[in-house]
């Protein structure tokens, strides 16, 4: 750092001063009294001094009433410019502190109180900044302000100076850090510097990780953000696959509980209903081994009264064969008495031509047409009593057909009623069937729709991820171009502007030598000086010197006359300074007009801030990327989410072709979402269709049986009316025939009576004839009673043989009758189904009472196999999902992202150990470094006790500095000698040497006022030359009043009788406080 | 029928094939680096060659490949575009080779076997893509190969009952091609079961499957043989018996069992080592063929600072650098054993200017340190001086 430019004003004498410096050597002479240690007060006033202490009055104006103002104008280093400005009083004092990269243009980087505090920050000069308790008063002082900035009347104060007197351990450091550099040996830098190459790598100068891309923990951080991704995919895939299987386990469990619920409520029930068919069974086999039974009596009933038929028909025929035999038998002894009869009756005719015989002919007569009539009586009795007999044949027929055709109409009746059940269990089983096929659409309806539900919500959740990918994206792009619009270069581009900003400003500090020009115009006019790069106008008296001061360069443009132009540095530093300038702008000018910025820091600014955006835009790339993997099958899910909804309207259509007419799906729908999700097995379906099948058959079977039975009723009510009408017609004749027949025997007794008395009396009257008459007649009646008796057996018999005969037809016509329905009835066959039906029957157990609400059960058990079905459901569609998620392989990612995590967290340790021994080299290299450095006396002792030893002669071969940098002795005549036993000249020589030592490692500006006044002029001219040839200082400032001792060309001179005006007529105060300056 | 397994002569064979499995084209191994990842990807690759190179040289009639030919059901475009050059560059074949999708490439909408896909679109007419449950092919006129591929990453259907039966009069050997695990392996979760037997009910001759990574035959007393092929190429340090195929040979005698015989394809051995001394490490830096070696090396042993050096040396030659070729193929080092003997004396036996011989007593103080965090860096920053010394001297 080096003084460009100091200004005073109403400074204890001075009125106005202004004087430009240069790098080196810059030799500032004037007269006594002058100023020249006001000057040098002013730049420690400016430097070290508040605005507001009680210090600065020694700067006061002598008898003015101004306050003192000292602007002060540094260069850090190549554009870095500092100037500070104080105005110094309790009232009305101010200070500002400017920063500048040009020397033209300042901004205020601080003011007021926050000067002293940022001057500090800026020299690290070992002072405390003002306002803490118990501070010193006065001019602050430290071992750095006493080697820079000296007092006249101290010369050689820095031998008694010591670091550790220091307020503050600023200076110590800096100069520690500044001779450490002095000290370091060869292999050591060597080592060092490779070290700090390694370090760099992974690390910031601050010692934090670096994050730009190339380094080591980026590279391994984006391979754990990569890694972590996968893993983070791979274990969410897991656990989502460990869920599924979880779940299908659980609903495995659940399943076979329900399952086992379902069996044990169908064994419940299938007991109930076996216990159920056991009764229905008994109860069915006794009614057929009843109904065997009673056909089997009935054909029994129908044998026997064939077999009785078959007997009476035999008796009848035998009866006809026996009265036609005796027919004829009684036919041939009417003939055989006939002719005899006749001739006894012509023997009668003739006996009976007399009159009494007349008479008694008339009574015979009349006695005979008694008895004819009598016996016609008779015979119509036995018409009578034959067609009575018929009747009640008829009656009993009719009594017989009636009963069968009862027996005939219960069997129908039961057959009817047997079909009736049948198709009632078959509606039920139909209603049963239509409910269930219901059910299932309904369930079918239900499915669709939450599958469709399912499916859509799926479908949203990917368009989410898709419209989130799609934001994601362009916040993204967005990002990104933020962070192109910032136009910042990228890290490998600022680090080479770095490098090259680097190189111009070492570049240019090389240049910066210090350069003085004096010229001595003839006339008074006004010059355009550019001093440094920085132009101003200057006027320029005639015949007065005027002094032209600059670090680098200096132009001085004098109209008429010409352009004078100096620069500093060899032509080689100035070349590479051109070149380093140049090559910085090259490679700058683009970006810094790309970003608007005047500078590197603003680059750096705008880099940082790219960074960001483009850390944020790859955070949101991964979040879309994220979002575009879950929207991947968005195509897939669309068509799943269409087909769901077709199939939602498929099922719905089936149910609504399945619900009566106007009755409404939905709420359908909602009524059996109510009772609750079943769904029905095909299984129960094919089941019921099979029992309705069975069902229908056995309808149709009692169909025809039914037919067969009203038929044979038919019959049966038909052979009744003929039976009937037959009975009706013949009672018509008959009349009373019961009556008759239950007083036949006793008509029958009172008509024979009758026949007989009329027989009897024609007896009598016949035998009142002659005797031969009589004896014809006799003969006559015998012969004729003979025939009439003959003839009336005939009759008889003839009578009996057509009854008989008439009665064989009937009884044949009922045996054949019988004898065609026994035939019919198989009674053996009959017999077996009996005797089946009642092994059937002694083989099943019996069941009187019916189970208790097989209904509820059959209900249980139909819930628990619904439930039951539920959850199968349930599990078919999580163990497809878990299917398509793909167990092993879930697994097999999972172990290499759980690996590769594994395989990087070894990297990410080799890394840390690997990089953290090259820091902890690096830091143990430092604190070694240090701790060598510890000692700066070392470290100084080469520069001072060389150049000590060179002006000596070497009379003096060492100069003896102690740890902190106090000035022990000098080393002559073997030994070590204290200071005070040497020449004040050589003191003052050895302070200066060392001053100029702590100047050329701090990289300061030094401040000689008046020194070397002991030293002779061999001395002074030696210890002339290395201020000009002490390169390493960036500024030496001699104030003197002995300028030929410096003024050998090179240096910049600065007549300060020029530079300075000073207050008129005006004396120092009479005893300033800390004594007076001497000028 | 009972058959024998003495191998039939050459004019006695009615029918070569050669039977492969579980590629897994594709299948990343992110637990070593990404230069390592890929030489590996790329040698599952590369091994898809030398397998129809085989094919061709030993004139088989068919080749089989029993699923998992890739690692996913849809892998990125390089590793599917590999593969369809590969049988693009064979363009005059007419030997069919058969692909089955395996549960880790299922049969899906987005597999690169739907026909939508451009592999499969690009695939030449004499291979075959099985994409439906009892597909056929008829292999000439004196075998048939049946098959059934995956169509969900997992399940618990056994495939071979889905293969159809041999029809009356159809004296053709019958293959069957299935991708699923059998019944004995123990350990694993079953995926796509393979009850035993199964080659027998559904009258095959031979039962290729694929799944398992090691090469075995799973009923070697069943008359029909089910048989693994492994994969060509392992992919873990787990795996044994990899790196072949199966050539089986089926006799024209249809009485004798076929004749089943592994053939190394595979390049890349995977090795376990730890090296419990410096001579060992030198040892298995003498060895050939450590190019083509996965080796997971651990180093268990302490050392004084030259051997150590050594070992670190070794180590980087393992493992290559910008100007170097690695020595190993895919290299994994858990270097936590080895310990630097601290205390030796002839650490640091050089002459060293102050500064740092006090950096070497301050680190060689810390790796006495009870905290191996500490220790383990000190070693490694006494280790770096070590070197930087050396190299600087």
């Amino acid at each position: 750092m080096w003084i460009r430019r100091l200004e005073a004003k109403d400074c204890a004498g001075i009125a106005e001063a202004g004087v430009t410096l240069e790098p080196g050597l810059n030799v500032l002479h004037g007269p006594n009294e002058l100023g020249k240690s006001t000057l040098v007060q002013a730049i420690r006033a400016a430097l070290l001094l508040p605005a507001a202490a009680s210090a600065a009055e020694r700067l006061c104006a002598w008898g003015v009433d101004a306050l003192p103002e000292v602007t002060l104008t540094l260069e850090e280093g190549p554009g870095r410019l500092w100037r500070v400005r104080k105005r110094f009083g309790k009232s009305g004092g101010s200070a500002h502190l400017d920063f500048s990269r040009d020397g033209e243009s300042f901004s205020n980087d601080s003011r007021g109180r926050e000067v002293e505090g940022a001057l500090q920050r800026l020299l690290r000069w070992g002072v405390e900044p003002p306002g803490g308790r118990g501070g010193r008063r006065g001019m602050p002082a430290s071992f750095i302000t006493t080697a820079l900035l000296g007092e006249q009347q101290a010369i050689d104060a820095i031998l008694d100076a010591s670091l550790k007197d220091d307020p503050s351990d600023s200076g110590r450091v800096r100069l520690t850090e500044a001779l450490q550099a002095l000290s370091e040996d060869p292999l050591f830098k060597k080592v060092l510097a490779s070290v700090q190459e390694k370090f760099s790598e992974a690390f910031s100068a601050t010692g934090r990780r670096r994050t730009a891309r190339g380094s080591p923990w980026a590279d391994l951080r984006e391979k754990r953000f990569a890694v972590q991704e996968r893993e983070g995919e791979a274990r969410r895939r897991l656990d989502e696959c460990s869920t599924g299987e979880e779940s299908v386990r659980v609903r495995e469990e659940a399943v076979r509980g329900a399952d086992t619920a379902a069996q044990d409520a169908v064994r419940e029930l299938k007991g109930a209903r076996a216990v159920e068919e056991r009764r229905v069974a008994w109860k069915q086999a006794a009614k057929v081994r009843d109904e065997a039974q009673s056909a089997l009596d009935a054909a029994i009933a129908q044998v026997g009264r064939r077999d009785r038929a078959a007997a009476a028909e035999s008796e009848a025929e035998q009866r006809v064969d026996d009265l036609a035999a005796s027919s004829a038998k009684a036919k041939a002894a009417v003939a055989e008495i006939a002719p005899l009869a006749e001739a006894a009756r012509e023997r009668v005719r003739e006996l009976e031509a007399g009159k009494g015989e007349a008479a008694r002919k008339i009574r015979e007569q009349e006695a005979e047409q008694r008895r004819l009539k009598a016996e016609s009586g008779l015979k119509d009795f036995e018409v009578a009593v034959a067609r009575a007999k018929k009747c009640a044949d008829l009656e009993a027929k009719i009594t017989t057909a009636e009963t069968e055709r009862r027996q005939r109409a219960e069997k129908l009746a039961g057959l009817r009623s047997a079909l009736a059940d049948a198709e009632k269990t078959l509606a039920s089983h139909r209603e049963k069937i239509s409910e269930l096929e219901l059910g299932r659409s309904a369930a079918r309806v239900l499915s669709a729709v939450e599958n469709a539900e399912a499916q859509d919500k799926a479908l949203t959740e990917t368009k989410v991820h898709a419209r989130q990918a799609r934001v994601l994206v362009a916040r993204a792009k967005e990002q990104r171009a933020q962070a192109a619009e910032s136009r910042a270069p990228d890290q490998v581009e600022l680090d080479r502007l770095r490098k090259l900003d680097e190189e111009r400003r070492v570049a240019q500090a090389r240049l910066a030598v210090g350069l003085a020009v004096s010229f001595t115009p003839e006339r008074s006019e006004v010059v355009e000086v550019e001093v440094d790069g920085e132009g101003e106008r200057r006027e320029v008296r005639a015949g007065q010197p005027a002094a032209f001061e600059a670090q680098r360069a200096l132009r001085l443009v004098i109209a008429g006359v010409g352009v004078f132009e100096v620069r500093g540095g060899d032509p080689e530093a100035r070349e590479d300074a051109r070149s380093a300038v140049e090559r910085w702008r090259t490679a700058s000018g683009p970006h810094l007009k790309a970003a608007g910025e005047d500078s590197l820091a603003g680059l750096e600014n705008r880099r940082e801030l790219a960074d960001g955006l483009l850390t944020e835009a790859q955070d949101l790339d991964r979040q879309a990327a994220e979002a575009k993997l879950r929207s991947e099958d968005i195509e897939e899910r669309e068509r799943r989410a269409v087909v769901a909804k077709a199939e939602v309207e498929e099922s719905r259509k089936a149910l609504a072709e399945r619900l009566a007419a106007g009755a409404s799906v939905d709420e359908f729908l909602r009524e059996y979402g109510e009772r609750g999700n079943a769904e029905v097995l095909p299984e129960e379906i094919a089941g019921l269709t099979a029992r309705i099948r069975q069902c229908e058959s056995s309808v149709a079977s009692m169909g025809g049986d039914i037919g067969l039975g009203a038929e044979r009723l038919a019959q049966s009510e038909r052979a009744l009316d003929d039976s009937r009408e037959a009975l009706r017609t013949e009672a018509e004749e008959a009349g009373d025939y019961r009556g008759l027949l239950d007083s036949a025997d006793d008509d029958r007794q009172r008509l024979h009576d009758s026949v007989n008395a009329a027989a009897a009396e024609l007896e009598a009257i016949r035998r009142q004839a002659t005797d031969a008459a009589t004896e014809v007649r006799g003969q006559a009646d015998e012969l004729n009673r003979q025939q009439r008796e003959r003839v009336e057996e005939r009759d008889r018999v003839d009578e009996r043989l057509r009854k008989a005969r008439q009665d064989f037809a009937e009884r044949r016509g009922e045996a054949t009758t019988l004898r065609e329905a026994a035939e019919r009835a198989d009674v053996a066959a009959l017999q077996a189904i009996r005797d089946e039906a009642q092994e059937k029957l002694d083989a099943l157990p019996r069941v009187e009472e019916p189970p208790a609400d097989l209904k509820a059960l059959a209900d249980r058990a139909e819930r628990a196999k619904s439930e039951a079905d539920a959850l199968r459901l349930e599990l078919s569609k999580e163990r497809g999902a878990l299917e398509q998620l793909g167990g092993p392989q879930i697994r097999e990612q999972a172990d290499q992202a759980r690996e590769a995590l594994e395989a990087l967290d070894r990297r990410e340790r080799e890394a840390e150990l690997e990089y953290g021994g090259w820091k902890l080299l690096r830091e143990t290299l430092d604190e070694a470094e240090k701790e060598d450095a510890a000692h700066l006396g070392d470290a100084i002792v080469k520069p001072v006790g060389e150049r000590l030893a060179a002006l000596t002669g070497g009379r003096y071969q060492q100069v003896g500095i102690g740890p902190q940098l106090e000035a022990t002795g000098v080393f002559f005549a073997g030994g070590e000698r204290p200071l005070e036993e040497i020449s004040v000249g050589t003191r003052e020589q050895t302070a200066l040497l060392l001053r100029l030592a702590v100047a050329e490692a701090l990289g300061f500006f030094l401040v000689l006022d008046d020194n070397l006044t002991q030293s002779d002029s061999e001395r002074m001219s030696w210890l002339r030359d290395q201020l000009g040839k002490a390169t390493d200082v960036p500024q030496v400032i001699v104030m003197t009043c002995h300028p030929t001792a410096y003024l050998t060309g090179g240096e910049h001179a600065v007549d300060l009788t020029r530079c300075i005006t000073r207050h008129e007529g005006i004396a120092p105060p009479a005893e300033p406080e800390g004594g007076v300056p001497e000028n | 029928m009972t058959r024998t397994s003495e191998a039939p002569e050459e004019n006695e064979v009615a029918l070569t094939l050669l039977h492969t499995a579980d590629w897994h084209l594709g299948r990343r191994f992110p637990r070593f680096d990404d230069e390592q990842e890929l030489r590996l990807t790329r040698a599952r690759l590369e091994v898809v060659g030398r397998i129809l190179d085989l094919a061709e040289s030993r004139e088989v009639d068919a080749v089989v490949c029993a699923g998992d030919l890739f690692d996913q059901e849809a892998p990125e475009e390089q590793w599917w575009r590999g593969a369809l050059n590969e049988f693009r560059r064979r363009s005059g074949w007419r030997r069919p080779v058969v692909l089955l999708p395996g549960n880790h490439d299922p049969l899906t909408g987005r597999s690169i076997y739907h026909a939508g896909h451009p592999f499969r679109a690009g695939l030449p007419d004499f291979v075959h893509v099985v994409d439906e449950m009892g597909w056929q092919l008829p292999i000439g006129e004196r075998a048939v190969v049946v098959a059934s591929p995956c169509v969900s990453s997992a399940g618990q259907t056994n495939l071979v009952e889905s293969l159809p039966g041999r029809e009356t009069g159809d004296e053709r050997i019958r293959i069957g091609l299935i991708h699923g695990q059998t019944f004995d392996i123990e350990g694993y979760q079953t995926n796509f079961p393979i009850a035993r037997g199964s080659a027998a009910s559904r009258d095959l001759d031979y039962l290729a499957v694929g799944d398992t990574h090691a090469f075995r035959e799973v009923e070697p007393d069943a008359v029909a043989p089910t048989v693994y092929p492994g994969a060509p190429e392992a992919t873990n340090f787990k795996e044994t018996d990899t790196g072949q195929v199966a050539l089986v040979f089926f006799p024209k005698d249809r009485r004798r069992r076929p004749l089943v015989r592994p053939e190394a394809v595979g390049r890349w051995k995977w090795r376990d080592e730890t090296c419990r001394s410096l001579a060992e490490l030198r040892a298995v830096a003498e060895e050939p063929d450590l190019e083509k070696t996965v080796l997971r090396l651990a180093l268990d042993f302490t050392a004084p600072m030259a051997e150590y050096d050594e070992a670190e040396r070794l180590l980087a030659d393992f493992g290559g650098s910008l100007a170097a070729t690695p020595r190993v193929g895919v290299l994994s080092v858990d270097r936590r054993g080895l310990r630097l003997a601290a205390d030796h004396s002839e650490n640091f036996d050089m002459e060293l200017p102050a500064v740092l011989r006090a950096t070497v007593e301050r680190l060689l103080a810390q790796s006495r340190s009870e905290d191996s965090l500490t220790k383990e860096m000190a070693e490694r920053a006494l280790h770096h001086l070590y070197r930087l010394v050396r190299e600087a001297a």
